[in-house]
Order: C-alpha cells, then structure tokens, then sequence
C-alpha cells in the first residue's frame, strides 16, 4: 500500500461519502430541484474520484485483500465491521461510482418531481452497493445487501412506469426470497465455522478457509443450494429471471442503469467470493447443470431477445444473455475463464448501462418505448445514432471494444475444461464452448435489427420528425462509457492487471487445491495426477473411445483426434 | 522504416477519427472531407511502399534490433523466408491455458496471451501494395462519383476505417489480430452496404440498403462462430495463435500432424468462416445483395480487397492446410462449386452490378480453388489479377450508373460506346482479361489455377472440368453485359439520353490506370507451361517470391500408398496420385519431401503437347463465350428475347438465384422468428406464469388461512377441540 493512503480508512470513506452528500442534499432547499440535482451529481463525482484513489496505490503482487478496516462490532457474535478489496471488487466499486454519478447526471431533466427523495434514495443506494463490494464480514455484507433493497424498490414504484407498483414488488418480494434463503445459507455456515474451525465467525478471510472443508460436509449441497438461488436471482440466471424485464421496463432510466450496470453484478460477485471459493467441490460436482442453465440462458436470453417489441424489454433480455457467459466463464474455474468472466462483468457493466441510458435518451423525448414507434432516427439524430452504433457494437462483441476482449477470454477459459465434472450425459465438455459461441451469432442479430428497426429508414412517424439530438449534458454521460469501451478493447492489460493476483488466488489456492484432494476430474495440468483423471495419459498412447465433438473420430494412426483426453 | 510498420493501418485510423469527428461536428467542408480521406489513405500506400523497400533490402539491421528487443522484434531465422514481426503494444493477457496433448507432447500448463503483433513478408507485402494501391486509387475515383452526395464525410470515414481493417488483417502477426480485422472488415462493409439507410434496395423483393447490410453481417457471424472454433481448437493443440509459431509446430512434427482429424476439422473450421468472408457456398448470399452500397464501395470491398481475406487467411495458414489433405479437398470443392453455381447466376441478372458481384463469387471461388488443390501461389495471383480488372469493371459500372440516372438495369443502357469510349475501353479490356484472353491477367492467373487443378496432387479432372465450364460462362455473361450495355440500340429514356457524356477525369483516369493493371500484371507471373511452350525459362516472378512463404514444409515419412488413398489426396477417381507423389516428390521437388514422403506440392508435368492443347482450349473457351454473347446479344434485335418464352423456367430458375435465398427464408429465417415468438411466450406464459402463479399460490393460502384467524377465541377452542378428537382418533385406531 502507497504511503499516502496509509493509515487513511478509505473504504469508509469511499462507502459513506455517498451519505455525507445524501445530508447535505437534504439541506437544500425542495424549491430548488436544480441545486439538488447538481449537488448530488457533483458529490457522486467526488465518490468518483476518491474511490480512483485506491486504484493509484495498488499492489499488484497482492492477491488478498488491501485497505482492509477491522473494527470489532457486536463481539459476541464474532460480527465485525471488517472491510477490504481485492482486485475484483475495487474495479467493481470504481463502476459503481462511475454509473452513480452517470446516472445522477442523466437525470437532470428525467426526474422532476420530488427531486430530492429521488437523489437522496439514490445516494443510499450507492452506499448499499458499495458496501456489499468492500464488506469482508458476511454480517455487514448481507446488512448492505438489504439496505440496496430498499432505495432501488422506491426509485421503481415512485419514479417509474405505468406498471411501477407491479414491478417494484416483484422486484422486492423475489429478490427478497432470494435473500432470505441465502441469510440461511449464511447462518449455516457461521454455525459450521463453529464446528470445524474453532469459532463461528461472519468474516469471509476466514471463511474461505471453509474451501477444502466443505467436500466432507453433509449438509454442503443445500447451504450452497440456498446461496445459489439467492444470488442467481440476482444475477439473474435462467429460469429465475422474469423479475428483470418487468423492473428495466419500469424503472425510469437511471434505476435501468443501476439495476444492469450494478446490482446484477452484486449476484456474479456473490458467486465469485462466496460459493466458488467456500464450495468449490461442491460447485464442481455441479457443474454440468450450472452450466447447462448458464448456456440456456445464453441462447434464451437471446432468442427471447430478438422477439420483443419493447426497446427496454430486448436490452433486459440482452443482459440474461450476457451474464449467461459471464457465469459461465465463472464456472469453467480456471484462470482464463475466471478473469474473463470478471472483466466481462465489468464490460457488461458498461455496455448494458450504455444501452439503457440510449433508451432513456430517446425515452425522454418520445415517452415510448416500442421499436415501431421509431425508424430513421439516423437522419434525425446523429450523433445519437453514433453513439448508439458503438454501443450496440461493444454488446455484440466487435473487437476493438470491451465486449469482445471478455468473451474471447471467457471462450478461451470455456474450451479448457475438459474433466468428467464437466461432461453433460456423456457429451464433450468442448460442447460448451461451443454453445456459448452461439451467442456471437444470436447477439448480433437482435442487435442489429434492434438497431435498423429503430434508426434506419425513412422516418416513418411524423411525431419523430423533430427530436432534438443529444443535449452536451447527454453526451457527457456516454463519453466515459464509450472511452472506456475503447479502452478496454484495445489495452485491457491496465484492468487485467488488477485482476491476475486475485483470481489466481481463487482459482490456484483455494479451487484446485480443494478438487485435488477431492479427486475431482477437471482436467488439471500434467503433474497434478489426479486418480481418476486423464491428465497423466501418455502422449503415445492411442486415443481411445473419444466422446463425440465435431472433429471426435480417431485417427488409426493415432494421430491426435480432436476430444483425445 | 520496418519498424513503424504499425502506422500503415494507423495512418488511415487517423483520417477515419479526422474525417468522421469533423465532418459530424460539421466543421469540414467536402472538398477537405475528401482531401484527407485520400491523404490518409495515399499515407499509408507510401508508408507500406516505404515498408516494402527496406524490406526487400535484407533485414540484417532489424535482426540486430531483435536481438535486443526480444519482445518487440522478430526475425526469421535466416534460411527461413524473411519475416519480421513487430509488437508495439500488449493485448489479452489470457492467462494460463491447460493443452490437452493432442500434440503428442502430453497435457501440460502453457502461459498464453494475445499481443498487438504485426508482421511483414512477402505475402503480407503483396496483399499491402493491393490493398493500399488500389484502395487509394478508388478514393480517388470517389471524389468523383460522389460528388454532389449529401453526408460525405460519413462515406469517406468508413472508407478510411475499412482501410484500416483491412490492412490490420493482412499485417496481422496471429489470429486474433487477424480477427480484429476480419470482423472489422465485415463492420465496415456492413456500415457501407447501408449508407443509403433510407433507400429500398431492390424492388422485386423490397429489400432495403439496410437489410441488406444486416444480412451481410449476420451471414459474415456465422462464418465467424465456425472461425472462432477453429481459433480456440488450435489454441487447445498448440497453445497459440501466433502464425509462425502455429507454422513451426506443425512443420516441426509433420509426421503426427498430417492427415489428423484434428487438423483437418480445425481447417474445415477456418474455413467456414471464410466462406462468410469470401462468399463461397453456403454463405454467399450477402455478396449479391451487398451491392446496394455505393459503387465504388462495391470495387474495393467487395471486389479487390475484402472478399479476398478468406484466400488470404487460407493461403497464411498454409502449413496448416498442406498437413490436412481432407481439409484442402474440401476448400477445392466448395471453391469450385460456388465458381460454377454462381457464373449461372451470374448469366441471368439484368442489374450490371449482380452480375460483375456474381462473377466476383465465381472469381473467388477459382481462388479457393486453386488454394484448396495446393496453388496457393496461383490463387494469391489470381486475387491480383482480379483486384485490378474486377475494380476497373466495378468503376466502369459506377461511371455508367452515375450517368444512366443512376439505374443498375442494363435493359435501360445500350449504345453507350457512343458516348463513353473511355469508360468502354477499359470496360472491354477488362472484360477481355476476365474471360481469360493471352496475354491478359486474367489468362495468366486463371489458368494457371486450371493447369495446377488438372496436374496437381490434389487436384483433379473432374474440377478442373468444372472450373473450365465456370471459364466458358464467365467469357459468356461478361460480354454479354458489354453487348447489353456499350453496343446496340440505347434504350435509356429521353431525359437520361440527352444528357450522356463521359464522366469526369478523376473517375476515368482511375480507369485507365486500373485497365493498364488488369491488361499487363499477368506478366508478373507467367505460368510455367506457358514460359516453355514459347521458348523461354520459368519467368515466374511472382511465383519466385511467393513461393517460399506458402510452401508445403516438413517430411511425412512413410508409405505413399498406405495414405494416399486413405487420406484422399484426390478425389476417389484420382487415388493413383499419391503413389506418382511419392515416385516423383524427389525428382521435382527434392526440397519439399525426400522419396517416399507424401507432404509434395508437386505436380505431373505434361508433355508440350499437353501444355500446348491446353493454352489452345483457353482460347477455345474465351471464344465460345464471346461468341455465344454476340450470337445472343451482338445483333440489332437479340436473339435471347427471341429465346427466352422457349426457356423460360430455365431462366427464372437462374433469374431468382436457384431459389437459395427462398430456401433459406424458410429454412433458417422464418424458423428463427417463429422460435424466437414462441420462446417469447414461453418466457411470459409459462416462466414469468410459474412466478406469478406461486405469488397467487401465497396469497391463496393466505386467504384460505385467513378464514381461520377470526380473532374469537371459542373458534379456535373449537379447531383445538377438532385437532385432539382427530388424534385421539388415530391414536386409537
């Protein structure tokens, strides 16, 4: 850690900045909702900036936890206010403050009535997410977790659509059963760290540590079942999704934003640091149905995608897809896949929040979000179109932006895993790979029509004739998403850097080790040995009975056939 | 100057950011659009020319500076073909990859990551000066044809940015660079296919600019989801994506690697996505439609450079394809097949433009052709030849478009020889080199693909047969479009009639040039047999300098006859081939394969006489083409009108394509909407339905429990009372 954060306690900061402004918001006067808006804009700018600080001072050899805040609580249930970011979450807490204030900004002239509900629910918010990002006792994590909960279910019932109040509670209750069933998942693991680790604790250092345990524990199936359900709802994976085109349609668009950008991260972060490392046998004995949900979502997501009618509705749907992927390079629990699915979750961050913010834009001016109603918006607006053509591009995955580096990572990782744990009633692993490559083909082509739908063509609706294009203010909230999309597909190596260390330290010290020793077959590099496996087959020796792949027959010569493992 | 060979692609990046941020911003006025787009554009012609030069003067400096910068800098080992790499910038640090040991060498941890690499050689050099030369000279001819358009700048940015792709592809040092541009190429071509966004393209179907360019993309994704697979099927074998990496590995256990499944599902793979890139069957689809683009997108794109990336990927990862004989084979059929299916086409359209883009799919498919029975050299030539008479074609079509009124229907020109002699100069001289008339370019390379496809290893009679039918229907339908469009009667309407002239120097001194090209390259590469059969020494320069790059490497030892057959070196009637391989691998081509090895690109040479029936049947074909175009469509009244009623359903079956696009309507497209819609249903119905259904389930047993809870305590004494009766009952029981 660099000197001059030393001693400095930069999360709280960071996390609580957002209340600080959310007083002085408060303070202002309600006759006066441009001021309000300004100041929390401003002051989410400032989260910004100081929650880049610890990005300066990085160390890049750390693959633990950095800046980490230990404050007893409630010691006699070993509860903590522990805080800390490894690699992975301090780029998450960077979106977070970045999308905040981006949705501040796109604000200005959406919101107009109860202003200051609006910006102080919205600054609670942050403080929510970026406490579920920096929190390191499971206590404090599932405190904030439930604190999001609340800000997110008003912004959709008071500022949202006609169906608002259908939508937030739908939004409330499913999240909140996904909740409730991971508190237990959550309290049942702080009584089995009393059991084998000497004392029940909430701090999740600690309870990493319940990795290689947990294969002997009887009871590792359904605590991890109950986490699961509670962050697949979240993420949210098929076929617990429906929450999630009902609240995009009716959030106003800042909440849209939010709700893609960051709290759907909150279900694959939940993944990254709490089931796969706390139950990676347990995540590895079900890996064909995980991954099988990841890859129906995936082809689902998109398929349901290309049929809706409402521009809102098909960029929700886009979001199961791509986080279809983004779990699924999660679950391939090898480096490439691992990183991969992180910065894809970073990515998806931006492109989705980017197509969200699109909509509002044109929202905004039309109050309708049904593709017919638009064509030819090209002509009209410009420089809307541009920016929108990027943004499409960086979710359909073209090189040269984000989305593209993640999921080559992401194939990259998919391809490599090869185990038994991995085979799908007998078929290749390599299957997966192949589906989730589908998503290259079917992404483009809700993408593309979305796109000529709505701005190729004459102008067919003459209430279309007119609309102004981007307003400065509007363009400033796309610009940082578009220079980061650029950025990280051309020189992802800066993001890269932050996550080596840490999913290193997952995917090397605390999954394989714990396979290992459970003797599970996931094709593990030569040496490891593995009872079961193929690792240590000799390179002469025949191939023998490949399970099917699309270049699956054996050579008699024993030349190498492509599923030889 | 090897060294900033990165700025080749970049210098066009630049006139892109320049030409698009400006002209939005509305500060540009149109001459300075097109000023810097062709500055940016004549910037990276000169820098690759420079590039060039210090290449070709020996790379002993740049060694010294490798030796230095092992990172940055590669040079190939010397006896190897010259090759230098550059990587000025990191990209993907994927991460550890685990091989499965298909390689032999067991499974094992391999560090992997993706660099910015570019690369230069003479393959990559000679693609460089096409794509760069011709490019620019069709900027050049856009000021032209564009003039008076309204949103130029938005043409000009996307012309510079499809520079830039393009030449990222070929200078790309590994796959995934290659891929950057392979896919930003199809970005561009799609963004200009749809630059008249607003216009119905055509009629008959009500196909729109913009569908059109979606198609095009889409069909290009789907190509690209089977590359992809190829790309991380390698990366599972060899743990790289570098080319002369890739290269060295299989080169350096070519006994293990030939004729492996591996390698031959990763080549059909490659290959896939190269019939999206190069419009071959299945994917050719979008090339016809591609041309409601503006012309002279249709030349550079879709003629000269883009289409040709899938021959130029085949051709760089040649090591790759000599070692899977079935791969070839199949790259040989398919090419053949599209040349064959797409000149019927081709005989049938009325729209000048679908005609030259379906002799762009049949031209392309004689590239694949000859790639896929080993003439890598001969293909590459042939994509030349074909960039400089295609182009000039495609430019001549634009310089009577623009002035027929912008109509692509060649039943509306006719006549027009009176008014553009130079534009039908060049168009005829063009054409003359397409049906493959001596001397011309198109004679050089097209036959030179027919030769290597009759005698080769792996080719055969029956595609050579093929390919040479494809011949007689190209000389065929382009002069029938040269009788239809420079001779005869001019049917335009008056308004259009009265104003005909030529069109201005900027587009018919880009012809000129261009015509000069498509009349004289061919003479870069003389065939072999042609050289002898007048009495000279093997002439081929192009030959000489290409060879190296594409040439079959590693030693397959082992019995010709046990793999021959097997691995179908020849189709099934050929088998004889591989046993005259391995009888002749020494005498002809000593370097490639001792005696007895089977990994030859060597050929049966025929006798003179053979050679000499040969050149005499190209002349025979260029002539039954012409003259059944001139018998059909030479004289006052055509004789095709009188025809068609007696061959009607003949020429609607060729009118509408063979119906493919139909059949994949109701094949692929409408399928997809129905799946689509009903997924949608299911979404709402019965997922979101479940939801709903367990929410109504609660408050269900809420109202039920409700009944319950009436707050009167003798109601509960009573449910207490019923509950211990029940009990005791069954207690009792």
């Amino acid at each position: 850690m660099d000197q001059a954060l030393a001693g400095v306690p930069v999360l709280s900061l960071i996390t609580f900045l957002p209340l600080a402004v959310a007083v002085v918001v408060m303070l202002v006067p309600r006759e006066r909702p441009r001021l309000i808006h300004q100041v929390a804009t401003w002051g989410s700018l400032l989260t910004f900036v100081v929650s880049v600080l610890p990005l300066l001072a990085w160390d890049f050899t750390d693959g633990g936890f950095q800046f980490v805040e230990t404050h007893a609580w409630i010691p006699s249930l070993g509860v903590q206010y522990k805080l800390g970011v490894d690699g992975v979450s301090m780029l998450l807490v960077v979106l977070t403050t970045l999308l905040t204030f981006i949705s501040l900004l796109s604000s200005w002239s959406a919101i107009e009535s109860r202003v200051k509900e609006y910006c102080v629910y919205f600054l609670l918010l942050e403080v929510g997410m970026l406490g579920v990002f920096v929190a390191l006792d499971l206590f404090l994590f599932y405190v904030f977790w439930e604190v999001m909960l609340v800000p997110m279910y008003f912004i959709i019932g008071i500022w949202g659509g006609p169906r608002r109040i259908y939508a937030a509670v739908k939004f409330f209750l499913y999240t909140l059963a996904g909740s409730v069933l991971m508190l237990i998942g959550i309290i049942a693991l702080y009584f089995y760290s009393g059991q084998v680790l000497g004392e029940r604790t909430f701090d999740i250092v600690r309870l990493h540590e319940l990795g290689a345990l947990t294969a002997d524990w009887s009871w590792a199936f359904w605590v991890f079942m109950a986490l699961f359900v509670g962050f697949a709802i979240k993420v949210p994976m098929f076929p617990f999704h429906t929450w999630l085109p009902d609240a995009h349609v009716e959030a106003p668009t800042a909440g849209s934003v939010i709700l893609a950008g960051v709290l759907l991260k909150m279900g694959t972060y939940g993944f990254f640091r709490l089931s796969v490392p706390i139950f990676p046998v347990e995540t590895a004995r079900n890996l064909p149905w995980l991954l099988g949900l990841c890859m129906v979502g995936v082809i689902y997501g998109a398929l349901v995608a290309f049929a809706q009618q409402d521009w809102k509705k098909l960029v929700a749907y886009s979001s199961v897809s791509h986080l279809g992927i983004t779990m699924a390079g999660l679950f391939a629990l090898n480096i490439a896949g691992v990183k991969g699915s992180v910065l894809q979750m970073i990515n998806h961050g931006i492109s989705s929040g980017a197509l969200f913010l699109i909509v509002g834009i044109v929202y905004e001016r039309r109050h309708t979000r049904l593709i017919s109603e638009y064509g030819g918006l090209a002509r009209v607006m410009p420089v809307f179109a541009v920016f929108f053509m990027v943004m499409m591009l960086s979710s359909a995955g073209l090189p040269l932006l984000n989305g593209f580096v993640g999921e080559l990572t992401i194939l990259a990782g998919l391809s490599q895993v090869g185990g038994a744990v991995y085979s799908f009633f007998g078929a290749s692993p390599l299957w997966w790979t192949v589906l989730g490559a589908t998503g290259v083909v079917l992404g483009a082509a809700y993408l593309l029509l979305l796109y000529q739908r709505t701005m190729f063509g004459e102008v067919t609706n003459r209430k279309n004739e007119n609309l102004p294009d981007m307003s400065w203010r509007e363009r400033w909230t796309l610009i940082p998403l578009v220079a980061l999309a650029v950025w990280i597909g051309v020189y992802p190596w800066t993001f890269f850097a932050y996550l080596e260390a840490p999913v290193r330290r997952l995917v090397d010290e605390q999954v394989v080790p714990a396979l290992e020793q459970a003797e599970l077959d996931v094709l593990l590099p030569e040496g490891t040995d593995v009872a079961t496996g193929s690792a240590a087959r000799l390179p002469d020796e025949p191939a023998e009975a490949p399970a099917a792949s699309h270049a699956g027959r054996t050579d008699a010569g024993g030349r190498p056939a492509a599923d030889a493992h | 100057m090897l060294t900033y060979l990165w700025l080749i692609p970049l210098a066009p990046l630049a006139g892109f950011l320049l030409v698009g941020g400006l002209g939005m911003a509305g500060r540009l006025r149109e001459p300075w659009v097109q000023r810097l787009a062709v500055a940016a554009s004549a910037a990276s012609f000169v820098l690759a020319v420079a590039a060039i030069v210090d290449f070709a003067g020996g790379l002993d400096d740049e060694r010294a500076l490798a030796a230095a910068q092992p990172d940055r800098y590669e040079v190939s080992a010397a006896g190897e073909p010259a090759r230098f790499e550059i990587t000025p910038l990191r990209w993907m640090p994927i991460g550890d990859v685990t091989l499965r040991g298909w390689d032999g060498q067991g499974v094992r941890r391999a560090a992997f990551g993706v660099n910015w690499t570019f690369a230069l050689d003479t393959l990559t050099a000679v693609m460089l000066l096409v794509v760069t030369g011709i490019g620019t000279l069709i900027h050049i001819y856009s000021i032209g044809y564009m003039a008076g358009e309204q949103g130029q700048h938005r043409f000009f940015a996307y012309l510079n940015l499809f520079m830039a792709m393009m030449l990222t592809l070929v200078l790309a040092g590994n796959l995934a660079v290659l891929f950057v541009g392979w896919e930003g190429v199809g970005l561009c071509s799609y963004l200009l296919i749809g630059y008249y966004y607003r216009q119905v393209f055509d009629k008959e179907s009500g196909l729109t600019c913009a569908d059109a360019g979606r198609k095009a993309f889409i069909t290009n994704r789907i190509g690209d989801f089977g590359f992809l697979l190829g790309m991380l099927l390698l990366l599972l074998s060899f743990g790289t994506w570098d080319f002369s990496e890739l290269a060295a590995a299989i080169n350096g256990s070519s006994a293990y690697w030939y004729g492996s499944v591996l390698l031959t599902g990763i080549g059909v793979l490659l290959f896939f996505g190269a019939t999206g890139k190069s419009a071959q069957v299945p994917l050719y689809v979008w090339l016809p439609d591609a041309m409601a683009g503006p012309t002279p997108v249709s030349a550079l794109i879709h003629a000269a450079t883009m289409v040709t990336a899938g021959v130029y990927m085949l051709a760089r990862m040649s090591a790759l394809y000599w070692h899977s004989p079935g791969a070839m084979f199949v790259v040989a059929v398919v090419g053949c097949l599209t040349a064959v299916l797409a000149a019927t086409m081709g005989m049938a359209q009325y729209d000048i433009k679908k005609v030259l883009a379906y002799s762009t799919v049949s031209q392309l498919g004689y590239m694949m052709l000859g790639a896929g029975v080993g003439a890598f050299v001969a293909a590459i030539f042939h994509l030349v030849t074909h960039a400089f008479f295609k182009a000039c074609l495609f430019l001549g079509s634009g310089s009577v478009i623009a002035r027929c009124g912008h109509t692509n229907d060649m039943r509306l020109y006719g006549g027009l020889k009176r008014w553009m002699p130079t534009t039908y100069w060049t168009f005829l001289v063009s054409t003359l080199a397409i049906a493959g008339l001596f001397p011309l370019s198109g004679f050089m390379s097209k036959d030179e693909i027919l030769a290597r496809t009759l005698f080769s290893f792996r080719g055969s009679a029956v595609l050579w047969l093929f390919g040479t039918l494809a011949a007689v229907m190209t000389s065929f339908y382009m002069f029938r479009a040269v009788y239809m469009t420079f001779h005869g009667e001019n049917r335009s309407p008056d308004h259009v009639r009265e104003h005909l002239r030529e069109s201005p120097p900027v587009m018919t001194g880009v012809l000129v040039v261009l015509a000069i090209g498509a009349a004289g390259v061919g003479l870069l590469g003389v065939p072999e047999g042609v050289s002898r059969l007048v009495g000279l020494g093997n002439v081929n320069w192009f030959e000489h300098v290409l060879h190296p790059v594409v040439a079959a490497r590693g030693v397959v030892a082992g019995s010709a006859e046990a793999h021959g057959g097997e691995h179908g070196a020849a189709p099934a009637g050929e088998a004889g081939h591989g046993e005259h391989a391995a009888a002749q691998a020494g005498a002809s081509h000593g370097e490639a394969a001792p005696p007895g090895g089977y990994l030859v690109e060597g050929m049966h040479h025929p006798s003179v006489a053979a050679e000499a029936g040969l050149f005499v049947l190209a002349f025979v074909v260029f002539l039954t083409g012409f003259l059944l175009a001139r018998w059909a469509y030479g004289g006052p009244e055509p004789r095709a009108e009188a025809l068609a009623p007696r061959l009607a359903y003949l020429r609607r079956l060729l009118h509408r394509k063979w119906f493919v696009d139909e059949l994949y309507d109701r094949l692929v497209i409408r399928p997809y909407y129905a799946v689509a819609d009903f997924f949608a249903a299911v979404d709402q119905r019965i997922v979101d339905g479940a939801v709903n259904l367990s929410a109504a389930t609660a408050e269900l047993s809420g109202q039920v429990l409700k009944l319950f809870g009436t707050g009167i305590v003798r109601h509960y004494a009573l449910w207490f009372m019923a509950g211990a009766v029940l009990i005791a009952w069954m207690m009792m029981r």
